[in-house]
């Protein structure tokens, strides 16, 4: 009575305050169910023998500590040799394990800790930072790190032995002007700014020799689903981008110490081979799907799944054997089949309403055939794809070409520095012609710089053939670092193609790719190292063996829907939903009706429309992330209006971070003796499967 | 003789310094030989003394009554310039140990809504620090600050008579 009463007078006067707080205390009781349950997992994989790990409960130096109430589980690896480097640390003194033949390089990141909430398809993260200075004197800390690019960034939490300082959204220039200000007078400070909607950049100033300091981080982000499959990824390490002669604002892929060396504005520093770092990682992810959990799956990573007491709950926890960062962590989950339906959420806040409207094709697209259609692979053979990736491409277009029909046609474009291809005009599938093909794809290996620009020209350049269905594959990991540019080009040339893009590697350029195939109007697939590439380009054919339902249109029956995000509504593919997030005013209806044309036919859903008190924090966020997307999507292409203006006054709205605003936050209290020390990089390995001699600049 | 003792002279002195200077040197080369084997970034040279940085505490005093849940806004400002808000802090019992949320929409350089809530047993009574707002301010001012009470409410959610004030503090 008491606790419910204090609720109702919270949502009451302060409910747009608390938003945070609100899911905070959603999300407890599952986030220590979460971290039991990690430690159930974790007595349980110790148990069955490790001779490599220790277990126990460890004395953790106060600056460490996350609280005094919390539970606290360290598995400390053990030591097998200690050595002091006078090469990396001269008088640090700092202790270091060898383990085979990997040298490690002491550094100020220790340790990234994620722990994840899934509520129906929108994601709740937290990730905490623990920065420590294992050297002699004060450092500042620098980090690049990636996040998923549809991240809404909204809490930043600086954390100094038991003391918490909530950073501030602030306008970038001026943040980091107050960071260079706290940092030059020794005060301990961070700074988070955002170099690419899917790289951003942690600096800490002021930690002082033997001291930590934690950086919590929170965003929301909608999960992607296909087929039948909800997936959550949470990219652990941003791998090496080409950037094409001349460039400057391109992110650089530079070796450990080697920084200004790619002349890039944001670097990435990689160890070297033979090196490694004690930074590891541990990530838990709460799961509540709604309806049943059918299947639970994890291709990139060794995980423990602990049993729930229902069958719509899961909680997944990484392996502490499995917790070098160096891949995307992507954990794809199942529903129960038949029980996933389009539907409208809708949340009321201070603010006013906002929705998202989850739209699945009719189950009547898989009846109907196809048109011929033009297909055009485009294969970036690069250096950073030699070796496993450019082989998992190649297995993906084989089975791709061996799919075809004998009316339909194919291009396969090849590029690095420059862009080839197996003949001028798409030629028809027959037999010989596919044979051909597979020759031609067999003879492309991966060297060279990734010219992408080139392979868009020559995929988007054809004339198209009116009689079939264009699309264009495109095959990369997408490591480059001019994304805008080849957005902005694809939205110059698409016409009437449809873009496909399959991001290929355990590390791959997200934001590139799905945003390739959002302006083209298709779809993205994922193929990592270790998914079967003929799987995954069989539900492309799948996918595209039968008709999309386009032009869609929207009844809202008398709600005012407004800033409708994408703004384009993409098309339905079998198996692929699409996802529409929004602002609402007046009555909510029962039902919206979606129409789309299918064929020469037109076809009408009922979705209907349901209210969350629950969502009243995530879809705001969630919704301004989607505008800001929308804004920046346009600024690859549009030159006129304040773009860059708008972008800024929704983040510092919404409290977002964007490529115009940034954290800071700084502690007062102290400031430390000196000057402030020196600025370390923290360096990150090379994705696995990417060859650090081809993708690193020395 | 005596030019070659004086340019002797000279020299003796020259060549104390220059072993001074090499003195320096190496322990300045021993410094940065210890500072070069980690990576280095180019850091840009700041007028220290432009702005300055310190702290405001936010008290509220609900005396007998139970703290449940505050809302206050903080207006800092200063004659001679800008004051700016870098950071929020928690308070000092452990209800409001958390940091406070504050309004991004309501947040200027100098004025922000700050708010928390608890709905644990263990609640403050009287005078308590809710929370520490971090700042920057011009070096040479002295800001001002008003508080101002948006609500505060018991553990059984209803509107409690409390009193606020703000106190300025300065690093140590």
């Amino acid at each position: 009575m008491t606790s419910r009463t204090i609720r109702r007078w919270i949502v009451g006067s302060l409910i747009a305050l608390f938003a945070g707080a609100i899911i905070i205390g959603c999300c407890t009781p599952a986030l220590s169910r979460a971290r039991r349950s990690s430690i159930q997992v974790a007595e349980t994989m110790i148990s069955s023998g490790s001779p490599s790990y220790e277990s126990g409960v460890h004395e953790v130096a106060d600056g460490s500590l996350p609280s005094r109430d919390e539970e606290l589980w360290v598995i400390q690896r053990a030591e097998h040799e200690t050595d002091t480097d006078q090469a990396d640390t001269p008088g640090s003194g700092v202790l270091k394990a060898k383990l085979a033949e990997e040298r490690e390089i002491p550094l100020p990141l220790k340790h990234t800790d994620v722990q994840a909430a899934i509520l129906g398809y929108i994601g709740t993260v937290d990730v905490t930072q623990q920065y420590h200075n294992p050297y002699e004197s004060k450092i500042e800390a620098v980090y690049v790190f990636p996040l998923p690019h549809n991240a809404a960034v909204r809490e930043f939490v600086m954390t100094i032995g038991e003391r918490r300082i909530r950073g501030i959204i602030r306008e970038r220039a001026e943040a980091e002007e107050i960071y260079r200000q706290a940092r030059s007078q020794g005060y301990a400070a961070s700074l988070m700014t955002q170099e690419r909607p899917n790289i951003f950049t942690q600096s800490v100033a002021n930690i002082e020799p033997g001291k930590a300091i934690d950086i919590h981080i929170r965003y929301f982000h909608t999960l992607a689903y296909d087929d039948g499959w909800y997936e959550f990824v949470f990219p652990m390490v941003v791998g090496p981008r080409f950037n094409p002669p001349g460039s400057t604002d391109g992110v650089g892929a530079v070796s450990r110490g080697g920084r200004g060396a790619s002349g890039q504005s944001t670097e990435v520093q990689y160890l070297k081979p033979g090196e490694r770092s004690g930074h590891d990682i541990s990530l838990t992810a709460t799961i509540d799907a709604g309806v049943a959990i059918e299947e639970l799956r994890c291709t990139t990573h060794a995980v423990a799944v602990a049993q729930q007491e229902v069958p719509e709950r899961a909680e997944v926890t990484l392996s502490q054997l499995d917790a070098i960062p160096n891949r995307d962590f992507v954990l794809r989950y199942k529903v129960t089949g038949g029980r996933v339906k389009s539907s409208m959420m809708t949340a009321q806040t201070e603010r006013g309403g906002y929705f998202t409207l989850m739209l699945f094709p009719p189950d009547s697209l898989r009846q109907l055939q196809r048109m011929p259609l033009e297909l055009v692979f485009v294969l970036d053979c690069s250096g950073s794809m030699s070796g496993e990736p450019i082989a998992q491409a190649k297995t993906a277009i084989e089975r791709a070409l061996k799919h075809m029909r004998p009316d339909d046609s194919f291009q396969i474009i090849r590029f690095s520095n420059d862009a080839s291809q197996l003949g001028p005009q798409p030629i028809t599938a027959t037999p010989e012609n596919v044979r051909k093909g597979l020759a031609y794809l067999r003879s492309l290996e991966g060297m060279g710089g990734t010219m992408m620009i080139e392979g868009i020209k020559a995929a988007l350049d054809f004339e198209h053939d009116s009689r079939r269905l264009r699309f264009v594959c495109f095959l990369t990991d997408g490591y480059i670092g001019n994304d805008a540019e080849i957005l902005g080009e694809v939205h110059k040339r698409i016409g009437a193609s449809r873009i496909f893009s399959f991001g290929v590697g355990t590390s791959t350029n997200r934001y590139l790719l799905d945003h390739m195939a959002k302006i083209g109007r298709g779809a993205v697939a994922y193929l990592d190292l270790k998914d079967s590439a003929t799987e995954v380009m069989d539900r492309f054919f799948e996918r595209i063996s039968h008709p999309a339902m386009t032009d869609l249109e929207i009844d809202w029956a008398g709600m005012k829907a407004s800033d409708v995000y994408p703004a384009r509504s993409p098309d339905l593919f079998v198996g692929r939903p699409v996802i529409l997030t929004g602002r609402c005013n007046g009555a909510l209806p029962p039902v919206v009706r979606v129409r789309g044309r299918i064929g020469d036919g037109v076809q009408t859903l009922e979705v209907p429309v349901s209210g969350s008190d629950a969502a009243a924090t995530a879809l705001p966020a969630v919704w301004a992330r989607m505008k800001i997307a929308d804004l920046c999507d346009r600024a690859t292409h549009q030159r006129d209006g304040d773009l860059p203006g708008q972008i800024r006054t929704v983040a510092l709205e919404y409290g977002l971070m964007s490529a115009y605003t940034a954290f800071i936050a700084v502690d007062s209290t102290t400031r430390t003796a000196g000057d402030y020390g020196t600025t370390v990089h923290v360096p990150v390995p090379v994705p696995e499967g990417v060859r650090y001699e081809t993708t690193v600049q020395e | 003789m005596n030019g070659k003792a004086h340019r002797s002279g000279k020299g003796s002195a020259a060549a104390a310094w220059k072993v001074v200077s090499l003195t320096v040197l190496a322990l300045l080369g021993v410094r940065s030989l210890t500072v070069a084997a980690l990576p280095v970034a180019a850091v840009p040279v700041v007028d220290e003394s432009a702005v300055r940085f310190c702290f405001v505490d936010l008290y509220v005093d609900s005396g007998s009554q139970t703290l449940a849940a505050w809302q206050v806004e903080l207006v800092a400002t200063a004659e001679a310039g800008e004051v700016k808000i870098v950071g929020i802090e928690g308070g000092e019992h452990p209800a409001y140990r958390q940091p406070a949320y504050y309004d991004p929409a309501a947040l200027t350089h100098h004025r922000v809504i700050l708010a928390a809530f608890c709905t644990g047993t263990d609640l403050p009574t009287g005078k308590t620090r809710v929370a520490r707002v971090h700042l920057q301010v011009p070096a040479d001012a002295q800001p001002h600050y008003e508080v101002k009470l948006e609500a505060a409410a018991d553990r059984d959610g209803q509107r409690i008579d409390v009193t606020v004030h703000a106190t300025q503090g300065e690093p140590s």
